[in-house]
């Protein structure tokens, strides 16, 4: 009796504590960057993304992800603050920066400058190509929802918005809502209220992230409502959803039935792409975390930054503030850019600081 | 779509019954062998299984399950039809030529695991295959045979078109004079 009960405690405690070999590893950091980074694309093998605010030019990087190190494949002219980043079928690399479209060819044996391929799209952000070659872009921080279609020759046409948060009206300061994150915005707690306590933390975003499934139909990542928008497109690249349901908005406004999902784990959703297998990958910059939506519109979050326990914050990585998501296979990586709200407050802690020496860092998971 | 058109194109030169077709036929067979099939860009493999039930010399009813899996990154999906409908063949001989429209259902069934996140999902629609094949006769019960159609699926209100291609073996069943 007393040898089948040591038995079962030693059974007991091996099966309580030894890791299965269905255990994931969580998501580490690939590299570090020295300056501040959002775009992330790949090449199938290699990893790009662009550093902000230099001196001097952006540089292009390239990462190779089995030896990661920073080589610089490219130049975007300063000044620069590059977002979204994204190859074409040619292999030629695009990036959005404040109103306009850069576009190169990669090369690390002669790094060249980008060459403007399109201006006159304020506040550009998050690019995709649809099949037929046009790239579509949103209007990012400026808020009004605009998404715009480029030729092939850099011609641009808005093709539609995504309804703003808030309209403006003969009512002033407008109608709608201001959803706000906190931090920057505080709230005042008292026993029957939490009213705000200023105006900080404003989050207008709604047509950020782009990304095009294999049908052929675009998704919007609306980081202010926490949604993602499907625009069904036509055989020949044409809007096929319905707009123009509610004239309070601008000519061309998507109607409210092409959200696909809108969840609370998509609270300060950014950059988005898809897999081989149609889900669809979600960098949630406010939540420090990262969300897959499936193809039948199931939302499930796959890793958020544990709390510290002491602090009760989320802000100590490995995710700071992830921008834009790759996925390659069974790895999935993103790159952070380390904000200073709402999950990343104060972005003074974890691996990378507003003060460097490292601004930005691409992280990595790989399923086993 | 233009696949299917083909399909059925050739299916229907082919397989236009001639008056001195009358051969010895078998009065059922089954089949079960290697299928592939494309998913948009992505090719999938696996298993077919038919049966046949022949109500004259020249035409049959057939039943036809298939199983194709593909693994996509950290998803693995599979495939499986049910189909059923009519089978012409215009002739017997060492060399059978055939051709099919089946109609049914196909389910698509993934499954993704990702770190701790573990998701299925299955996804029924309507769907049809045209095509056509041929049987190559061994010995009196068994042949080898090898069809190709197009898998016309409708999802989400789109028709989508891929091709499907078998290949096994058939074993034949009694007489029908």
């Amino acid at each position: 009796m007393r040898w089948t009960a040591i038995a079962f405690s030693a059974a007991l405690a091996l099966l309580t504590t030894t890791p299965t070999s269905a255990q994931q590893s969580p998501f580490s950091t690939l590299i570090t960057t020295p300056l501040s980074i959002e775009g992330l694309t790949t090449d199938g093998s290699n990893l790009y993304t662009i550093g902000r605010g230099a001196d001097g030019p952006c540089p292009v990087w390239q990462i190779n992800l089995g030896a990661p190190s920073l080589v610089v494949v490219g130049l975007i002219p300063n000044p620069c603050s590059p977002s979204g980043v994204v190859f074409n079928s040619s292999r030629q690399l695009f990036t959005a920066d404040g109103e306009r479209i850069y576009t190169l060819t990669p090369s690390a044996a002669s790094p060249p400058t980008a060459t403007v391929f399109a201006s006159g799209v304020p506040g550009t952000n998050g690019i995709a190509f649809d099949r037929s070659g046009n790239a579509w872009t949103g209007d990012g921080t400026t808020g009004q929802g605009r998404v715009w279609r480029i030729d092939r020759q850099g011609s641009v046409t808005e093709v539609f918005r995504v309804p703003p948060i808030a309209i403006e009206t003969t009512v002033a300061g407008g109608i709608g809502r201001d959803v706000r994150t906190l931090p920057p915005g505080t709230v005042t707690v008292t026993p029957t209220t939490r009213n705000a306590a200023d105006t900080a933390g404003s989050q207008p975003l709604v047509a950020n992230g782009l990304a095009f499934d294999r049908r052929g139909d675009l998704f919007i990542a609306d980081t202010a409502r926490g949604a993602i928008w499907r625009v069904e497109m036509d055989n020949r690249g044409n809007v096929a959803s319905h707009t123009g349901c509610d004239d309070a908005y601008a000519p061309g406004t998507l109607c409210l039935e092409n959200i696909f999902v809108a969840h609370p784990l998509l609270e300060g959703v950014d950059g988005i792409v898809f897999d081989d297998a149609g889900n669809l990958w979600c960098s949630v910059n406010e939540r420090n975390a990262i969300v897959v939506v499936t193809p039948a519109g199931r939302v499930i979050e796959v890793f958020r930054n544990p709390r510290d326990r002491t602090t009760g914050l989320r802000n100590a990585g490995p995710l700071e503030t992830p921008t834009s998501p790759v996925v390659i296979g069974k790895t999935i990586c993103t790159a952070n850019s380390d904000g200073n709200r709402r999950d990343n407050f104060p972005n003074t802690a974890g691996e990378i600081t507003p003060a460097g020496p490292a601004r930005g860092k691409i992280s990595c998971a790989r399923q086993r | 779509m233009r696949q299917a058109a083909v399909a059925l194109g050739l299916a229907f030169v082919v397989c236009t019954p001639f008056p001195s077709a009358a051969q010895e036929s078998a009065r059922a067979e089954a089949f079960g062998g290697y299928a592939f099939a494309r998913d948009d860009d992505r090719n999938m493999h696996g298993w077919n299984g038919a049966v046949t039930f022949y109500v004259r010399k020249w035409l049959g009813v057939s039943a036809d399950v298939s199983g194709d899996y593909v693994t996509l990154g950290a998803t693995d999906r599979a495939r499986f039809a049910v189909l059923g409908g009519p089978r012409v063949a215009p002739w017997r001989g060492r060399f059978t030529p055939f051709a099919y429209a089946l109609a049914g259902a196909f389910h698509t069934r993934s499954r993704l695991e990702f770190l701790s996140v573990s998701v299925r999902e299955g996804e029924t629609d309507p769907g049809a295959a045209l095509g056509g094949g041929v049987d190559i006769r061994l010995s009196g019960r068994w042949a080898a045979e090898a069809k190709v159609d197009a898998a016309l699926i409708r999802s989400r209100g789109r028709t989508e078109s891929n091709p499907r291609l078998s290949a096994g073996v058939v074993l034949r069943f009694g007489r029908l004079e």
